[in-house]
């Protein structure tokens, strides 16, 4: 989950993650590159005494300043839309897993085979035991069969809420009479943490999202116990 | 093509990927294996046919639909209605017309300019 003084993006727990992490330190050494030359230079012009003021052309630096920039946009283009198409490959879900968004606690259903459904509330600051996350822990967590392609459906019974867990790189936003779906595939087990991502009323920092993956021995075990 | 129905419905997991609806936005994917179930159901049942091949359709719907838009019962009669939208406690109050009912109030007299009704 965050941690404090953080500046990067969370661990990937996902393939896709990877991938824009990766993605991400690509563009912003592009950006860091261009804006330290452009500052280098901007810092050359107002530190001289010389001067020309003469008009000139400029045919060569001109032509290098309109090819490089469109090679490097190439170079961000390519992977971004590698990236893009791969979020929407077709993969067949082992299981499908629905949210939905209330004021202001979610409520997941597991009906692939029963129907499973149970609320996760937000444990409230003064509950919490010694070494729990505040403002991040809930009373049930969704527990998730790791290594697995997982199908969410996103909803909502009222308001706009938005289901996100950065780690995964999810975030959808939920809308009341509308399905929308993700797709999850975590390489790891552990805990996920996430907060709504859309404001939607004055409890909406207070509703956050737990996934907790673990091997589908323990998934079945959970899931049998908790119907 | 029946047996493969039934060994499809044995090793089901959860619904496949749908090539008709392939984006985002699955509402519609739930509606129509709702739909398709109910249709099956009521035409199998009307021809005496074998209810267990909608079993497919069912399994589909269940795994995508949210329980909360998925009704339990028959709707029969407009009172079925009530339980699901529960009116407001006034709401069964007549409702009284206040106003002129007869015809001449209906035509209003443009011309002429001074006329009334």
């Amino acid at each position: 989950m965050a941690y404090p003084m953080q500046l990067g993006f969370q661990d990937a727990t996902s393939p896709i993650m990877e991938e824009l992490l990766h993605f991400h330190d690509h563009t912003l050494m592009i950006v860091f590159l261009i804006s330290s030359l452009v500052l280098y230079i901007i810092s050359l012009m107002l530190t001289t005494k010389l001067t020309h003021t003469s008009t000139m052309d400029a045919q060569e630096v001109e032509t290098i300043w309109t090819i490089l920039p469109a090679i490097i946009l190439i170079m961000i283009a390519l992977p971004s839309l590698r990236i893009l198409y791969m979020m929407d490959e077709i993969n067949n879900p082992s299981l499908t897993v629905k949210t939905m968004g209330h004021q202001w606690y979610w409520s997941y259903e597991y009906t692939d085979y029963e129907d499973l459904s149970f609320d996760s509330y937000m444990i409230p600051t003064s509950e919490l035991k010694p070494g729990e996350l505040r403002l991040l822990e809930v009373d049930n967590r969704v527990v998730l069969p790791m290594e697995m392609t997982v199908r969410m459906l996103i909803s909502s019974e009222d308001v706009l809420p938005s289901w996100a867990v950065p780690s995964l790189g999810l975030k959808t936003d939920a809308i009341p009479g509308r399905l929308n779906q993700t797709t999850l595939m975590s390489t790891r087990p552990g805990l996920f943490y996430g907060q709504c991502s859309e404001i939607c009323g004055s409890n909406h920092s207070f509703m956050p999202i737990v996934l907790e993956l673990v091997p589908l021995k323990y998934f079945e075990k959970w899931s049998a116990s908790m119907l | 093509m029946a047996e493969d129905i039934q060994t499809k419905i044995k090793n089901y997991q959860t619904a496949p990927f749908d090539s008709r609806f392939p984006n985002q936005n699955q509402t519609r994917n739930c509606w129509q294996n709702y739909l398709d179930f109910h249709r099956c159901e009521k035409a199998m049942t009307a021809k005496g046919g074998d209810v267990s091949v909608c079993e497919w359709y069912r399994r589909v719907y269940k795994s995508l639909c949210p329980i909360s838009w998925v009704l339990e019962k028959t709707l029969e009669n407009p009172l079925d209605c009530k339980e699901i939208q529960p009116v407001h406690s006034k709401g069964d109050q007549l409702w009284v017309f206040f106003g002129r009912n007869d015809a001449k109030a209906e035509a209003p007299v443009l011309w002429p300019p001074h006329a009334k009704s």
